[in-house]
């Protein structure tokens, strides 16, 4: 029974706080930090990364620099010039100051109609306790990760650090840029949905199968293929809370979404108006407790009928996402209620207008959410 | 439950939670492929194989079969809703006179079974986990299935159930031979959670019971007649029905249906698929036979033989939903689809139509006298203005036809009796098809096109459907008339396909290939079948490859596993995948003993290209020629 919230208090640091935090002297004292970010052709990929050398000793830091191998066929490889360029960036920064260690995880495995997706199950072996047992504190940098990869890579290190009662800490870092986002389109999605490994919550198990099911999909701009495939994939759902982001840097992104999704949500799915949740946009804390609330609410009201299971979908912002990811680490671990995070998978990404896309970067900002480590010790 | 707007936009059956509603949606005609089995005698102790492509219906026939169905049917079966189904249902021994006889137990192979085959690792432990997996599940399954069943409640009356097994050298290690059904269910259960924590920790040393396994122990220890509950006897027969065994990875796939055909024990179990149609092992059937060991229903090429069964499906499934609309009053679906046009309001169009046409005959006159009984008999021609317009069409057509042949015949006029021993409902298809897209009138309309268009598949009906009748919510809202013009039915319907070519290559993998190979395949269809003698007709909707080249055969290696094909297989099985394409295995044409395997176009793209509704018309192509497309 989870009488208090693990994460109840907002440990947020924005953009103009990062020098503040991460640059005082003692703080810094007697630290050694892991950085963790991946290669990719989002320009997002180095922003945070120059803010931490700026502000964090080099000496103090080493990079862990996941490659994901999207395939020869994966339509995003028209922009290897991209990373290309942003790889340039990297090397610059680090070069002769910082060491740098690689990790390659492939995403597909075999050819043809035996052709398989791996990356999650790839990505959750991928990183041993023992790699990161030494650092006092673990930077985890999203911006240029999917969603099948990081998710299981700090589901792991959350688990490691609380299995093995260190102190580290553990900071997720997103260079968040919602005009960005909206010029990337997924393509060539997977024929169906399915769990991320290792977040599959207790759905996939058939002694769970008689549980209601709640499915909490969080909701972003143009996804609607995404959620018919969840709901494909879910089969009979019991009760559906979307999400909305509200607050937001746009207030009608609510209502722009509602309009978008006016007849999957109401004439297929038939959901109530009451059943709606919103939470803080740049506020992955709030998502969490919104989702937690929720499904802790539904499965306590449904304890009669043998409780719940919850899904959450999470086709929105980084943001959004680990909100997502924290509510579902959380409530397995309790082993309260399964919570599953279900994802479709594009072959590849598609940008829409390449020289704004790159413009609009200076108007990212940089978020990083302390996880794990003092904060909490008490 | 918030009243239902829009009825055609719930999904298909099996996702469609409430029983009643399914099984008030669900028509029996379905059950007509299952009909003829059991009249052989080939449906019950028997593996059957049932295949279809996504949203083709195999889930919901399923679903029709789990306890919570047919109880809910038995339950209502003097209900005028679902008499029909109950007495089809009957009329093939899944009920008798004292209910209940056959219930299924399905097994959803989506489950995380193929991530079992990425572990790191031996292939034989992993061989063996799988199949405890499979196992355990089945037993926790039919545990529920016999609480259910029995109206009992659910973990509260588990121990009401006795398990006794006779045979207890064929079992799973640790599995009680003798319990209630509380201990055995969570025996069963704290197995399961042990295979996942395994699965999450693969490094660590967990006991597993999977050292002795026998792979379908499943058929050996789950005897109907080793289950009482509260001291009857269990006197059911189990169906055990694995869902989607195509999301199995390869090799547990193949291994299960081999296991399955040569341990079936009088047991039935029924397998569904999706028919990928280019793997190696449905080109060339290996070892099993159909028809000796096991049956196998395709549900299109079902509907393919008995199309007219197919029409009457969809059309009860539209009345039958009509009538769930929350808001509406609408007494037919069909009723409000116009199937003709309104002549009158094209009068103008028609008369125009009909003075070019004569035109265009006449110019044959003025280099010939061969068809100068033809053309007046057109000009002549007795019938509404559409009949006559689709008449002089036919005849240009039929003209065109008879010059490229009749090159060296005398010139003198032939009689009519010469026409009208060519004409033929290809023909006039053909003729309506070309006056509608050459000079502009409405020709996808009517619910006999709708049929057409949803290519065997109801969810693709379903989806048409859906968007015609939110027109028709418009018009009731705003008193007007509900019926939908040609006109207007077919402006709906193209705005779908719009929708649906713009998202292609968005949702499909490998997309931007599919796009260009789907483009020159539309372009060869729309030029083949808009030649003015309609070689084809009613029109080029297919290409076909030979499956028996004997080129391929010689060197016995397949286009399929050569690897500068690489990159069609993958356009070819993302378009069947998705539904792009339709296949037609083993069509005989040609030479004697050359087959084919044919790739229709799914009718919603014939809509984007401009092409007719029909099946028929192919054209042969070679691998070496479709690579180009891709390129």
């Amino acid at each position: 029974m989870i009488e208090k919230l693990r994460w109840d208090t907002n440990y947020i640091i924005r953009n103009g706080e990062l020098s503040n935090f991460f640059g005082n002297n003692t703080f810094q004292k007697n630290r050694k930090f892991l950085y963790i970010l991946g290669e990719g052709f989002d320009p997002r990929m180095c922003f945070s990364l120059s803010k931490v050398l700026d502000i964090i000793d080099s000496k103090l830091i080493e990079i862990l620099l996941i490659k994901y191998y999207e395939g020869n066929d994966s339509p995003s490889l028209k922009y290897q010039e991209l990373v290309t360029g942003n790889m340039k960036e990297f090397n610059k920064m680090v070069q002769n100051k910082v060491t740098v260690n690689e990790k390659l995880i492939d995403l597909w495995r075999g050819e043809g109609n035996n052709k398989r997706r791996v990356g999650s199950i790839n990505a959750f072996y991928s990183i041993d306790y023992n790699e990161i047992k030494k650092y006092s504190d673990i930077i985890i940098d999203i911006s240029s990760l999917p969603r099948s990869i990081y998710f299981p890579v700090i589901r792991n290190i959350i688990y490691y650090i609380d299995n093995n009662k260190t102190k580290q800490n553990l900071f997720i870092v997103v260079t968040e840029n919602c005009e960005m986002d909206l010029m990337i389109d997924d393509s060539g999605l997977d024929e169906n949905a399915s769990f991320i490994f290792g977040f599959e919550g207790k759905l996939e198990q058939e002694s769970q199968s008689h549980k209601q099911i709640i499915w909490i999909p969080i909701l972003g701009e143009n996804k609607i293929s995404h959620l018919e495939k969840v709901q494909n994939l879910l089969g009979e759902i019991d009760e559906i809370c979307p999400l909305l982001p509200f607050p937001a840097i746009n207030p009608r992104r609510g209502d722009n979404l509602i309009f978008e999704y006016n007849k999957f949500l109401f004439d297929n799915l038939k959901i109530e108006n009451q059943n709606i949740i919103y939470a803080f946009e740049q506020n992955p804390f709030d998502v969490y407790r919104k989702i937690n609330n929720t499904l802790l609410h539904y499965n306590n009201s449904l304890k009669i009928i043998n409780g719940c299971n919850g899904v959450i979908s999470t086709f929105s912002s980084k943001l959004l996402s680990i909100g997502a990811l924290l509510s579902s680490v959380e409530l397995n671990n309790e082993n309260e209620i399964g919570v599953g995070i279900v994802n479709v998978e594009p072959q590849g990404y598609e940008i829409a207008e390449i020289e704004k896309f790159m413009q609009l970067n200076s108007s990212s900002e940089c978020f990083a959410m302390w996880i794990t480590g003092e904060p909490y010790e008490n | 439950m918030s009243p239902i707007r829009n009825p055609f936009r719930m999904r298909a059956s099996e996702k469609i939670e409430n029983d009643m509603t399914f099984l008030r949606l669900f028509s029996p005609v379905v059950l007509e492929a299952l009909k003829d089995k059991f009249e052989r005698g080939r449906l019950w102790d028997n593996i059957l194989i049932i295949h279809s492509s996504p949203g083709g219906g195999k889930t919901s026939l399923l679903r029709l079969f789990t306890s919570s169905s047919l109880k809910t049917l038995y339950n209502h079966r003097t209900d005028n809703y679902y008499k029909n189904l109950f007495n089809s249902l009957k009329s093939i021994e899944t009920f008798d006179d004292n209910g209940i006889k056959n219930i299924g137990i399905i097994i959803s192979c989506a489950k995380n079974y193929a991530i079992l085959d990425d572990l790191q690792l031996d292939p034989l432990i992993k061989q063996k986990l799988f199949f405890l997996l499979l196992n355990i599940r089945i037993i926790i399954k039919t545990i529920r299935e016999i609480i259910y069943l029995n109206n009992l409640k659910f973990p509260e009356s588990l121990s009401q159930i006795i398990y006794r097994s006779e045979n207890t050298s064929k079992t799973l290690d640790g599995m009680p031979s003798e319990c209630n059904g509380k201990e055995l269910y969570d025996w069963a259960v704290t197995i399961e959670e042990k295979i996942y924590t395994y699965i999450y920790n693969i490094n660590q040393d967990i006991n597993l019971p999977f050292y002795n396994i026998n792979e379908l122990i499943f058929l050996d220890v789950l005897k109907p007649e080793y289950f009482s509950i509260q001291n009857i006897r269990f006197d059911k027969k189990f169906i055990f029905m694995f869902d989607d065994t195509h999301k199995l990875a390869e090799s547990q796939r193949s291994k299960l249906k081999e296991l399955i055909i040569e341990n079936r024990k009088f047991s039935n179990v029924w397998i569904s698929e999706r028919l990928v149609a280019l793997k190696q092992e449905e080109l060339l059937p290996l070892g099993a036979y159909i028809g000796r060991d096991y049956e196998s229903i395709n549900i299109e090429e079902y509907w393919d033989k008995n199309y007219g069964k197919f029409e009457n499906i969809l059309n009860d499934i539209s009345e039958k939903r009509v009538k769930l609309a929350g808001d509406i009053q609408v007494n037919s679906f069909r009723d409000c689809l116009v199937d003709s046009i309104d002549e009158s309001f094209y009068e103008q169009e028609l008369r125009n139509l009909n003075k070019i046409l004569i035109n265009k005959l006449e110019k044959y006159s003025n280099i010939t006298e061969k068809y100068n009984n033809w053309i007046d008999y057109g000009r002549n021609y007795n019938g509404s203005l559409l009949e006559q317009a689709i008449n002089l069409q036919q005849i240009e057509i039929i003209i065109e036809r008879t010059r490229n042949k009749d090159q060296l015949s005398f010139e003198f006029p032939l009689p009519i009796s010469n026409l009208n021993d060519k004409e033929n409902s290809s023909i006039k298809s053909t003729a309506e098809f070309f006056i509608s897209k050459k000079y502009g009138l409405p020709y996808y309309y009517g619910l006999t096109n709708l049929t057409k268009l949803s290519t065997q598949n109801i969810e693709q009906f379903l989806s048409f459907s859906a968007d015609l009748f939110e027109e028709i919510i418009t018009k009731y809202i705003t008193k007007k008339d509900l019926i939908l013009s040609a006109a207007n039915q077919e402006r709906i319907i193209k705005k779908v396909v719009n929708e649906k070519w713009k998202e292609l290559s968005k949702i499909v993998p490998f997309g931007v290939q599919v796009k260009k190979f789907l483009n020159i395949f539309g372009k060869i269809a729309e030029e083949e079948t808009d030649k003015i003698n309609a070689p084809y007709a009613p029109g080029v909707t297919g290409i076909g490859i030979k499956t028996n080249d004997n080129f391929m055969q010689l060197y016995d290696e397949r286009w399929i596993n050569q690897q500068e094909y690489k990159d069609l297989l993958n356009v070819l099985t993302s378009c069947i995948a998705f539904n792009l394409l339709k296949v037609n295995k083993d069509v005989s044409q040609g030479n004697k003993g050359d087959k084919w395997m044919v790739f229709y176009l799914n009718r919603w793209l014939c809509v984007h290209f401009g092409l007719p509704l029909h099946y028929g018309g192919w054209r042969p192509k070679k691998p070496s020629d479709l690579i180009k497309w891709i390129k």
